[in-house]
C-alpha cells in the first residue's frame, strides 16, 4: 500500500474491517510508525471502552478450563505437524514415482514405484495420515521389501 | 508456569499463583519473546478483563471463556504477534479478544436474530440503543457528546460488532463516508475519553 492507511486504522481496532481490508493494514503497520501509532491509539480508545463498560467476574473454574484448553491445543499442534510432514513425505513418493524414465533418479524410481503401489494395494495410505509417527516405519518397510525384489 | 509458544502445561494454577505480582514493562517484553512465564503473568494479571470484555460482546458465560481461550492460544502460537513497540500489552490483548469475540457472535445465530432487528431500525433508533448498552454513565456522556452522524456508525461497530460494508448498507450511506464518521467517531471518543481521565 503506497501512502497511509488512514481511517482504516480507527477500524481495523474496532473490528470492522473486512478479512482482506485486515491482512493490508497489518502489513502495512509493520513499516509504517505514522499509522502505527494511529492503530495504537484507537487499541487504547477502545480498551478505554472496555474499562468503562460493565465489569463481569470470571467462573471459578477458568483458570483450571484454560489448563485443559492448552492440554488439548498442544496435542492437536502435535498432531497438525506430523500430518504435516506425512503429507509432504507421501506426497513426495507419489511424484517421485511419476517421474519421467530417463530421468537420472530412474534406478530409485524403479523401487519406489512398487513401494507405492504397495501401500495402495494394501489400503494403507489412510491409517497414514491417521497414526503418522507408526505408519512412516510402515512405509520404510516397504522401501525395503521393495528394494529385496 | 504452563508453557512456552509449544504450550507445554508445567504447573497446576493456585489462585496464590494468579495474584503473583507482575511487573508491566518486565511481563510485555517476556510476553514478546515468549518466555515461558509470560502466559502465566498475563494470564494472572488480565483473565479477568478479558473475560468481560468478552463476555460484554458475547453476553454467554461459556462463549466468553471459550472466545478469552481461543484468543490467547491463537496470539501465543503466534498466528497473530506481539510488538512492544505496538503500544501496550492490555490494550493488545483486549482488541485481540474482542476481534475473536466479534468473529464468534458473526457467526452465531444470535447475532444473525440480532442484525434482523437493527436492520430493520433506522439509524435514529441505532443511536437510542447506547443506552441498552452503557451503563456507565462517563461511557454513555462521551459516546451521546458525539456528532449525530458520528454516532450511529460508532454504535453499530463497537456493540453490534457489524463491518463498515454492513453499516454502509443498514445507514444508506457511500463506504467512504461511513469509514470517516466512523473513524472521526472514535478519534473523538479517545479524546474525551483521555481528557476526563487527566482532568
Amino acid at each position: 500500500m503506497s501512502g497511509h492507511i488512514n481511517e482504516l486504522a480507527e477500524l481495523y481496532a474496532l473490528g470492522s474491517l473486512e478479512v482482506r481490508e485486515r491482512a493490508t493494514v497489518e502489513r502495512h503497520v509493520r513499516t509504517c510508525v505514522e499509522c502505527a501509532n494511529r492503530v495504537r491509539a484507537a487499541e487504547e480508545t477502545i480498551a478505554f471502552i472496555s474499562d468503562l463498560q460493565e465489569h463481569h467476574e470470571p467462573p471459578q473454574t477458568i483458570a483450571e478450563n484454560f489448563v485443559a484448553r492448552l492440554a488439548v491445543s498442544r496435542v492437536a499442534q502435535k498432531h497438525a505437524s506430523l500430518k504435516v510432514i506425512t503429507t509432504i513425505f507421501v506426497g513426495g513418493l507419489i511424484l517421485f514415482s511419476l517421474m519421467p524414465k530417463h530421468s537420472a533418479l530412474t534406478g530409485a524410481r524403479a523401487y519406489i514405484t512398487p513401494a507405492v503401489v504397495g501401500i495402495q494395494q494394501n489400503r494403507r495410505v489412510a491409517p497414514v495420515y491417521r497414526r503418522a509417527g507408526g505408519d512412516a516405519v510402515r512405509l520404510m518397510s516397504h522401501f525395503n521389501l521393495a528394494m529385496q525384489r | 508456569m504452563i508453557g512456552t509458544g509449544t504450550l507445554e502445561p508445567s504447573r497446576a494454577w493456585s489462585p496464590e499463583a494468579l495474584a503473583e505480582p507482575y511487573e508491566d514493562a518486565a511481563l510485555e517484553q517476556a510476553f514478546a519473546h515468549r518466555e515461558r512465564w509470560a502466559l502465566d503473568g498475563v494470564y494472572a494479571r488480565y483473565h479477568s478483563l478479558l473475560y468481560s470484555v468478552a463476555y460484554n460482546v458475547l453476553r454467554n458465560a461459556d462463549d466468553a471463556q471459550d472466545c478469552l481461550h481461543d484468543a490467547l492460544i491463537r496470539v501465543w502460537t503466534k498466528r497473530v504477534t506481539y510488538d512492544v513497540a505496538r503500544g501496550t500489552l492490555r490494550s493488545f490483548l483486549v482488541v485481540c479478544v474482542r476481534n475473536q469475540a466479534i468473529s464468534q457472535q458473526r457467526i452465531a445465530a444470535r447475532f444473525a436474530r440480532l442484525s434482523q432487528r437493527v436492520g430493520a431500525e433506522s439509524s435514529d433508533r441505532a443511536e437510542l440503543r447506547v443506552v441498552d448498552y452503557v451503563e456507565n454513565q462517563r461511557l454513555y456522556a462521551a459516546f451521546m457528546g458525539l456528532p449525530k452522524e458520528q454516532r450511529a456508525p460508532l454504535v453499530l461497530s463497537y456493540f453490534l460488532g457489524k463491518t463498515h460494508v454492513e453499516i454502509a448498507r443498514e445507514l444508506g450511506l457511500s463506504l467512504g463516508t461511513t469509514k470517516s464518521r466512523i473513524s472521526l467517531g472514535l478519534q473523538k471518543l479517545g479524546r474525551v475519553l483521555k481528557a476526563r481521565v487527566i482532568s
